[in-house]
């Protein structure tokens, strides 16, 4: 119906159906930038959530490998887009604090690709895996995958943060965007 | 605004988890100044790089040490005097004829006895 000759575009045009409010459309290049907003954000928030488990609870430390290992892995895909070696492997052991710290910069790093030009993001990445296998992927995959890799695990240390006792933080791109614009309620 | 001695602090906090860009710099610089030309932006990017090195942080580039369908890599510190590093950095820039990209001209990181964890 929506797509017919008697459909949504013929009752637009003739003035009969409501034009489609907009507000903040995101040109298809800076999605990706977008989502790494959202991983900023969210990755902040689990590691706020986590932190508020009594340092002796074990699902504190489950807690912590898991961010340490989201952290890490942008890394280690920021070092494979600017062809480098990581310094970090991919499981590091690393304090709350410093997962903190480099999730911070390695997302900062990303985005900062992710602001790049359609070109850029079209480039291709050699690179090898942890296990040795070698692939080849364009920039623009590389951060697609970057940004939806953390919503999993920010999703098991959401249910950590909820066995442990604790309030599990929401971290849903819809929450984001509705925090950063009110005019969205 | 961040200034540069702002930026120079956040990179240097930064360098002693991860290799550091110069192309993040002045990535840094250009969103602080967006109205800089590039001989200004470089010669601020080359201003950050010079706290940063007297900080005690390295430059170098990473050489590819294996075969080119899927590098490893090994990051070689380029030599001193400090004043020889920048000039260095300078030149390499000026051949691009562009600023550098990610991967491109040189990094920086704090010696392995100040890097963290």
């Amino acid at each position: 119906m929506a797509g017919g000759a008697g459909g949504r575009g013929a009752a637009l045009k003739a003035g009969l159906w409501p034009a489609p409010r907009t507000r903040g459309i995101v040109p298809a290049m800076h999605t990706l930038a977008t989502l790494l907003d959202h991983v900023a954000w969210a990755d902040a928030r689990a590691v706020a959530a986590l932190r508020a488990l009594p340092d002796d609870h074990p699902e504190r430390a489950q807690g912590e490998r898991l961010l340490a290992h989201l952290a890490a892995a942008a890394h280690v895909w920021l070092s494979r887009i600017e062809g480098r070696a990581p310094r970090h492997p991919v499981w590091p052991a690393l304090s709350l604090d410093e997962a903190e710290a480099l999730a911070r910069e390695s997302i900062a790093g990303l985005r900062a690709v992710a602001a790049g030009d359609e070109a850029a993001l079209a480039r291709v990445v050699e690179y090898r895996t942890t296990s040795g296998a070698a692939f080849t992927n364009t920039v623009a995959e590389i951060l697609a995958h970057v940004a939806l890799h953390g919503s999993y695990h920010r999703g098991q240390v959401a249910a950590l943060v909820r066995q442990g006792g604790g309030v599990p933080a929401a971290t849903d791109f819809i929450v984001w965007v509705r925090e950063r614009d009110p005019s969205v309620a | 605004m961040s200034s540069l001695r702002d930026i120079a602090r956040t990179f240097a906090d930064a360098a002693r988890r991860d290799y550091v860009g110069v192309w993040r710099i002045v990535a840094a610089v250009r969103e602080a100044a967006p109205d800089a030309d590039e001989t200004a932006r470089r010669d601020a990017t080359l201003a950050v790089v010079s706290l940063l090195l007297q900080r005690g942080l390295a430059i170098g580039t990473f050489r590819t040490v294996s075969a080119p369908s899927a590098p490893d890599y090994l990051f070689e510190r380029w030599p001193e005097p400090r004043d020889e590093l920048l000039e260095r950095l300078r030149r390499e820039w000026d051949a691009l004829e562009r600023d550098p990209e990610e991967g491109e001209v040189a990094w920086l990181v704090a010696p392995a006895d100040e890097a963290l964890p």
